[in-house]
C-alpha cells in the first residue's frame, strides 16, 4: 500500500506507523466502565472505507488521518490529524 | 575529549568503486529547529535577517555562507555547519520563535559521489531517484534497510548525503556496501 503524505508525497506504507481507527470519541472521566471498555478495546472491522491514524514515522513524523478501502488498499485521502 | 569517527568500525572511512566515492562527513554541527505554533513566518524572517538564508520549502534544502538549512517536516528544519562550531550559541536568538536542540552527536553522515551514486541508492532507498524526479536541492526522509535515513542531493555529479542516527552508522555503511555490490543499474537500463 502506498500512502500519499501531504508533506512528503507518495511513500510506501513501511515508512509509516499504524495506530488504528481515527475519530474515536473519548468518554467523560466519570463514564461507566462499559463505555471505557468500548473506547479502549472494541473496534469495528469494516470491509470497505475506513479512516485510520498513521504516523509518517520515518518521514516528516506527522500524524495523518488516512481514509482507505480495507479490501483493496485504495487510498481516498490522507490529511493532517491535527492542524 | 577525543573525537571518534561514527564509522570507526568500518574497514575504511572512504571507499571507491567505478569512480564513485563514499566518505564520512564529520564532524558536523547540527541543530534541530522547530517553530513554535504560529511562529513559522517570524522564524523565517529571523533566519533571513540574521543569516541571509531562506528557510526551504517542503522537501528542499538551502545553503548560504556555510550554513545549510534542511527541511525536516512541517515547521521543522535542521540547521547545519561543517566542523565543530558553537552553532547553538550562534542560533540562540532563534529561541524566541523555535525550540532548538543540538543533535550534532546524534547524527552520522555519509557522502556518496560519482557516476554510480544514483544506481547504488536505487538498491537501498524506496524512493524515485530518477533525475527528472529527484534533483539537487531536494531532501527526503525515508528508510534504508529499516533505518530512518535523510537523503539530500547536493549536485548532479551526482552527490548525495545520507544522514542516519549515529548508532546506526556501521549498519548504514554495510547496507551501502551491499547495495553497491548488486543490481539494479539505471544507467544500464537506459543504455
Amino acid at each position: 500500500m502506498r500512502i500519499p503524505c501531504p508533506h512528503c508525497g507518495e511513500r510506501g506504507n513501511d515508512e509509516f506507523f499504524y495506530l488504528g481507527a481515527a475519530g474515536l470519541t473519548r468518554p467523560a472521566a466519570d463514564a461507566q466502565p462499559e463505555a471505557w471498555h468500548d473506547y479502549v478495546y472494541l473496534r469495528d472491522n469494516p470491509a470497505g472505507k475506513h479512516s485510520e491514524l498513521w504516523q509518517h514515522a520515518h518521514g516528516c513524523r506527522r500524524w495523518l488521518v488516512v481514509t482507505r478501502d480495507t479490501r483493496t488498499h485504495a487510498v481516498f485521502s490522507a490529511v493532517d490529524a491535527t492542524p | 575529549m577525543v573525537e571518534h569517527s561514527a564509522f570507526a568500525g568500518a574497514q575504511a572511512v572512504t571507499a571507491t568503486q567505478g569512480g564513485t566515492t563514499v566518505r564520512a562527513i564529520e564532524p558536523l554541527s547540527v541543530v534541530s529547529v522547530t517553530a513554535w505554533r504560529g511562529q513559522e513566518a517570524a522564524l523565517a524572517d529571523a533566519v533571513r535577517a540574521t543569516f541571509g538564508l531562506d528557510l526551504p520549502q517542503a522537501g528542499r534544502w538551502t545553503a548560504h555562507a556555510g550554513l545549510t538549512a534542511i527541511w525536516a517536516g512541517p515547521g521543522h528544519w535542521w540547521l547545519q555547519r561543517g566542523g565543530r562550531s558553537a552553532l547553538m550559541q550562534e542560533l540562540a536568538a532563534l529561541g524566541d520563535h523555535a525550540g532548538l536542540i543540538d543533535i550534532s552527536d546524534a547524527r552520522a553522515v555519509l557522502r556518496l559521489r560519482g557516476p554510480l551514486a544514483r544506481d547504488i541508492l536505487l538498491g537501498l532507498l524506496p524512493l524515485d531517484l530518477h533525475p527528472s524526479v529527484f534533483t539537487p536541492g531536494q531532501v527526503a526522509s525515508t528508510i534504508a534497510a529499516h533505518m530512518t535515513v535523510q537523503v539530500r542531493q547536493l549536485d548532479d555529479k551526482p552527490t548525495f548525503d545520507l544522514s542516519c542516527l549515529r548508532s546506526y552508522a556501521g549498519s548504514l555503511w554495510r547496507a551501502l556496501e551491499l547495495a553497491s555490490a548488486g543490481p539494479p543499474r539505471l544507467s544500464a537500463l537506459s543504455a
